[in-house]
This record gives C-alpha cells, sequence and structure tokens, in this order.
C-alpha cells in the first residue's frame, strides 16, 4: 500500500506513504492506476509527491496525470528529488512544474530540494504562470541571495499585486543580501497574513529592509523572524512598524540577539500598540530581569494570550516572580504555555509562579527545566500541585540542579530568593484555598485551535 | 609504505590505505567549500551517480605513509531517513558539520548524527562548527556541547581562512590508523585564505572552548 486516502471537506488528497524511495515509472503507474480506481479525478484537490525520489520517466508520467486533475488547488512537490545528480533533479522539476494549467493552483510547496538559482530557473514557468497562488514555501532549498531575486521576478512577472496570504522561508542562505530581494515581494503581496523568514542568516542589515517593507502588509497576522540578526537596529525598526500591525497575533523573536536593549524596545512597542498577541516567542535572547519590568507589563495587560516563550534567557527568580504578578489577575483564561525553562530560576521563583498558576485555568504546560530549584521544592510544589487537583496541567521540572549538586551560584541566587519569599509563600497559602471551580468552556474550542498551531508548526519543520 | 599501517584500511590500487569519510550537515553550512579547499581532491573528485554524491579523494602525508580519504559530500537539502543509506553504508569515519551563524544548523546536529548511526554504529565521529570568522555568532562555544554527550570530538573550523583545515583529518586519521602519535609531515596544498583571522581572536575563541569544555554537563539528553 503505497498511498495514503485523505478526504479534506471539500476533496480527496493524494500523497505516499512514509517509506523513502526511489520511485520508477512502473511503480507510479500502478500506484496511480489503483488510486485512481477508487478515487474519482475531479474530487482530487491535493497533491503531494514528497518522499519518493522522480527520475525523468516518473516525473513525465506525474506530468501527464496532473493536467487531468481539473480541480487541483494545491501542489507540494516538496522532497522529490533525493539523491539526483543536480541535472537530473532539476529536469524532474522543470517537467513537473510545466505540467499544470495557469492559475490553476491556491498553494505550492517547493521545500527539501536543493535548488539554488538553477532549480528556480528549473521552475519557472509554475512560478511565472500561477498568479492566484496564496501559500508558498520554500524551506532547505539552499536558496542565497541570487536564487532569491530570481524566485521574486518570477512570481512578480507582469506585475500587479499577488494574492500571496503565506510566505514561508526557512533554512536558507539567504543572508542580508538575500534578504533585501525579498522586498519587492512584499511591497506587493498586501494580502499576506503569514510570513515566516526565520533562519536565514540575514543580519541587522538586511532584516531592516523587510522589516520596513511591512508597512504594506498590514493584515499580518503571523511574523516569525527567528534565527537571525535584529538586535537593536531591527529592534528599533519593528518597534516603529507595531502602529500600523494592529492584527498581529503571533510574534516569534527567538534567538533574534535582542538582548535587554533591544527587547526593551520590542516590549515598550508592543505595550503602546492596539496588538493583541496570542503567540509571543522572545526565547534565546539574553534577557535577564531588567526586561522582565517590560515583559511584565505587556503581559498584564496582554490578555489573549496562549503561548508564553520565553526560555533559554537568564530573568532568574526576580524575572519570574514579576512574571507571575502580571499573571494573578485571572484575566489570562486562555494562556496554555508558559515555557520559562533554562532561565537560572531558583526556589522562590518557581514558588512564586505556583502561587498564580491557580488563576491561570486554560493552562496545559509549564516549563521549568533546566533551571536551579532544589528537588525538595520541586518535591513540594508537584504536591501542591495535585492538590489542586489539575491534572490536565503538566509542569516540567527536568535537569533542575539537585540538592547535592548546591553551588556558589545558589547561595547568590538564595540572597534574592529571600526577600521574594516572604510575599510568595503567604500567597501560595491563599491561592490553595480558594481554588477556582469554574471551567471555562472555551478551553475545548482552544485547545482544537491550539493543536492546529502546532500541527502547522510541526509541518513546517518538515 | 603500506606496510606500516595495520588497518581496515581500503588500498587505491597504489596500495595507500584509503578510507571513506561521510560528510554531513544542513544545506549551506560549507561542506563543499570545506572540501574544495583541498586542491589535490578537487583535481580527482568523482560523482556516484546511484547515490547522488560527489566523492573528493584527499591525500595527507603522514610520518607512517600517505594516506587517502575519500570524502562523501551529501547534499544537506535532503530529509533524513531512508533515501541516504547509500551514502553511509561502509563509511569508516564522519565529519558533521553546522554553522555558527546559524542555531537550526546546531539543532539539527542531532538528525544528522541519529541518521548517521543508524547506519554506521560504531566509527570515529568529529563535530565541526563552521564560519568562525564571522564576529555575529548564533552558537557560542558554551552552547556546543553535543559532542560532549555523545563522545565525539570537536572542532572550530573557518573554511575560508582555512583555520583548523586540518584538524579533523589529523583525528580521524589517530583514529582509524590506531596511533595516538600520528602527525601530518607535509601541510596539504589548500586554496588561499579568503578572510584571515587575526591570532588574538584565535586565542580569544580557544580559550572561550577551554573554559566551555570545564563545564560540567546537566543529564544525558537527546535534545539541545
Amino acid at each position: 500500500m503505497c498511498v495514503n486516502f485523505m478526504n479534506l471537506s471539500s476533496g480527496k488528497v493524494f500523497c505516499f506513504d512514509n517509506y523513502r524511495e526511489r520511485i520508477s515509472e512502473e511503480k507510479l503507474e500502478k500506484i496511480f492506476s489503483e488510486y485512481f480506481q477508487k478515487v474519482d479525478k475531479n474530487e482530487v484537490v491535493e497533491v503531494r509527491l514528497g518522499g519518493k525520489s522522480f527520475d525523468l520517466e516518473a516525473a513525465q508520467l506525474a506530468a501527464e496525470i496532473l493536467p487531468t486533475l481539473v480541480n487541483l488547488r494545491v501542489v507540494s512537490f516538496a522532497d522529490v528529488i533525493a539523491g539526483r545528480k543536480e541535472e537530473e533533479g532539476h529536469g524532474v522539476l522543470r517537467v513537473l512544474s510545466s505540467s499544470l494549467e495557469s492559475d490553476q493552483l491556491y498553494e505550492l510547496d517547493l521545500s527539501d530540494n536543493a535548488l539554488g538559482a538553477k532549480g528556480i530557473e528549473a521552475c519557472k514557468k509554475i512560478l511565472r504562470q500561477q498568479k492566484k497562488l496564496q501559500v508558498i514555501r520554500f524551506c532547505n532549498n539552499g536558496l542565497a541571495a541570487d536564487a532569491i531575486q530570481l524566485l521574486v521576478s518570477y512570481l512578480l512577472e507582469g506585475g500587479g499585486p499577488t494574492s500571496l496570504k503565506t510566505i514561508h522561508f526557512f533554512n536558507n542562505l539567504m543572508e542580508s543580501e538575500g534578504a533585501k530581494n525579498v522586498v519587492p515581494l512584499l511591497e506587493f503581496s498586501p494580502e499576506l497574513e503569514d510570513l515566516k523568514l526565520a533562519s536565514l542568516r540575514v543580519g541587522e542589515e538586511g532584516i531592516e529592509p523587510v522589516i520596513r517593507a511591512l508597512k504594506n502588509t498590514t493584515l499580518l497576522r503571523v511574523l516569525d523572524l527567528s534565527d537571525n540578526i535584529l538586535a537593536n537596529r531591527g529592534a528599533n525598526c519593528l518597534g516603529r512598524m507595531f502602529p500600523l500591525l494592529s492584527n498581529l497575533e503571533t510574534l516569534i523573536l527567538r534567538d533574534t540577539s535582542l538582548g535587554d536593549k533591544g527587547a526593551t524596545t520590542i516590549l515598550q512597542c508592543l505595550e503602546r500598540s492596539e496588538i493583541r498577541l496570542k503567540v509571543l516567542d522572545i526565547s534565546c535572547n539574553e534577557l535577564t530581569a531588567e526586561s522582565c519590568k517590560n515583559l511584565a507589563k505587556l503581559v498584564e495587560q496582554q490578555t489573549c494570550l496562549e503561548r508564553l516563550l520565553v526560555e533559554e534567557n537568564d530573568i532568574g527568580s526576580k524575572g519570574v516572580a514579576m512574571l507571575a504578578k502580571a499573571l494573578s489577575s485571572g484575566a489570562h483564561s486562555r494562556l496554555v504555555e508558559l515555557n520559562l525553562a533554562e532561565n537560572s530560576i531558583g526556589t522562590a521563583g518557581a514558588k512564586a509562579l505556583f502561587s498564580v498558576l491557580i488563576k491561570l485555568v486554560s493552562l496545559r504546560n509549564v516549563n521549568l527545566s533546566g533551571n536551579w530549584i532544589k528537588q525538595v521544592v520541586v518535591e513540594e510544589l508537584e504536591d501542591a500541585l495535585s492538590q489542586i487537583n489539575r491534572t490536565e496541567l503538566t509542569v516540567s521540572f527536568s535537569d533542575n540542579e539537585s540538592e547535592e549538586e548546591e553551588t556558589e551560584e545558589y547561595e547568590e541566587e538564595d540572597e534574592d530568593d529571600i526577600s521574594l519569599n516572604n510575599s510568595v509563600d503567604a500567597d501560595v497559602d491563599a491561592t490553595l484555598e480558594t481554588r477556582n471551580h469554574s471551567r471555562n468552556e472555551d478551553i475545548n474550542a482552544l485547545k482544537d485551535e491550539f493543536a492546529k498551531i502546532s500541527v502547522e508548526k510541526q509541518a513546517d519543520e518538515k | 609504505m603500506a606496510s606500516h599501517f595495520q588497518t581496515g584500511a581500503q588500498t587505491d590500487g597504489t596500495n595507500v590505505p584509503t578510507f571513506k569519510i561521510i560528510l554531513v550537515g544542513d544545506g549551506g553550512v560549507g561542506k563543499t567549500t570545506f572540501v574544495k579547499r583541498h586542491l589535490s581532491g578537487e583535481f580527482e573528485k568523482k560523482y556516484i551517480a546511484t547515490v547522488g554524491v560527489e566523492v573528493h579523494p584527499l591525500k595527507f602525508h603522514t610520518n607512517r605513509g600517505p594516506i587517502v580519504f575519500n570524502v562523501w559530500d551529501t547534499a544537506g537539502q535532503e530529509k533524513f531517513g531512508g533515501l541516504r543509506d547509500g551514502y553511509y553504508i561502509q563509511g569508516q569515519g564522519a565529519i558533521i558539520m553546522f554553522d555558527v551563524t546559524s542555531r537550526i544548523t546546531y539543532k539539527n546536529v542531532a538528525n544528522w548524527h541519529r541518521d548517521l548511526v543508524r547506519v554506521c554504529e560504531n566509527i570515529p565521529i568529529v563535530l565541526v562548527g563552521n564560519k568562525v570568522d564571522v564576529k555575529d555568532r548564533k552558537v557560542k562555544a558554551k552552547q556546543i556541547t553535543f559532542h560532549r554527550k555523545k563522545n565525539l570530538q570537536y572542532y572550530d573550523i573557518s573554511a575560508k581562512s582555512n583555520y583548523n583545515f586540518e584538524k579533523p583529518f589529523l583525528w580521524l586519521a589517530r583514529k582509524l590508523v590506531g596511533d595516538p602519535n600520528l602527525v601530518f609531515v607535509e601541510a596539504p596544498a589548500l586554496a588561499p585564505a579568503e578572510v584571515h583571522i587575526d591570532d588574538t581572536y584565535k586565542a580569544q575563541m580557544e580559550a572561550e572552548l577551554q573554559q566551555a569544555q570545564n563545564v560540567a554537563l546537566p543529564d544525558e539528553d537527546d535534545d539541545m
């Protein structure tokens, strides 16, 4: 069985099984004929050819079938040339991408193929002729500045605005020079809602023109710039854009070299804007407690937050206590995930956080792994958690320092903790008693929505 | 000369011991740039169409005679699993490369390692972080811990400046020949450096790396 049958509400999806292999024309013919004995060609709306490595003959066969699927709207040619010689691989892409009628497609995924500029050239027909594309994905394609320039020129050929709502570039060699080549695409994509430009080795000087181009994309809901360099310059530039980006719901700035200074700019500008975030990720940015004053102010106001990710920073007990206070109002009824892993958080910080968990009725995952919380305290907190009967809530404490490994760092941390402890302990007792019974009915709906987000995320990462 | 070696090496017909070395890592980390620095290898490279890979024979002169590493330079844009086994079969050593200017390439080291040891269970593996000439690093010395969890050797390298070019090969040669005192007696002919790293910066990087090695690691964990 080499085919999965999937049903979309509006039609059928053709895709292979998960076994990665080289596929011959003969085998493909057999798979197609078995599939189309059971499925009417008019019902097929989506075709995914990934996971099998095509030779030219197999590609030609697929190119004969594809134009017969008149209702085809979504095509993935991701991962179709593994292990092929460059010339053969690009030949396969040329054949596949020349097989479709103009303006037929809404979605195109060419990820996980070694394209470079020559590969983009091989795909030029599909890139030039599909003027109704709403979603494009180019992840892990070996695209440098020259390839990006060519790609953008094909997509914009004939002028006029694109219909693009989703643009994903991830793990390419874009660098700052290539980032500048993306700018025209953003300027001509006024319907853009979801922009991912992540892990592209773009520096401050390259990210700035990209951010400025966002003035044309005011419908933007999702912005992911992670694993590039924003630093102060990028942060200042992005901060100035926020008044125009009031539809933003998801902001991923993980690993963008913000530091306290850049983060403070971002957080203050967010606070002053009309943006209501569902997801904020500022992990891996060398943030200390200094950023947490502004983070707390922002979080207090952002009651729509569903996921807050601050992992791999250095906010300490002090920082997490400020954050806990900001979450104590009971207004954050949608928060599902809180990630504070690897943040030098000690006992008092953990206790401060636990004192407000009861107010966070939707919370499912709290990550406190890789911190400095003593084992005896971990046990205490786990006990407290089981007492409040929140079985749906998982708190991870893995890789916290065990008692016998106490070091000087603890002593330093403990000094900070003493002042915090006094206020925190009282809170823990109080909140554990005033247990909130009201279960939010929205939780399930939210869970579904959240599951969708993580599925999309996984799909992207693949 | 070959009689100086007692190893599982193949010979190439001229009695020079020859080893298959697999080079993996994400797209754009600099794998091809790295092997092409060695000029003799570039001259004689072969393409093996059945598995889609370019093989560069790199010759090194040791105190026990010449040896050749057949370096299999694989495409980084491919997904892991099944289709890649042809690259790995009969591999005798491996280099996993990431780019210190891109976090994702370091995160994927664990995936490359898993993909590799699935086929090659017990071969010597070197982890190398390339592009250390770039000052805006995303992956700092203290964050490079994977090799310590899996007992690999680690080197900072900069292909463009030839910095530490021979280090991974020397370590692999010592492991594969089984002689910890093996040395290279002649420097390989390398393409001229395109960038230059000053000595102060080299010393600083080496000190940071040394310091990072001395920090205790948390519990064994596959994630990074």
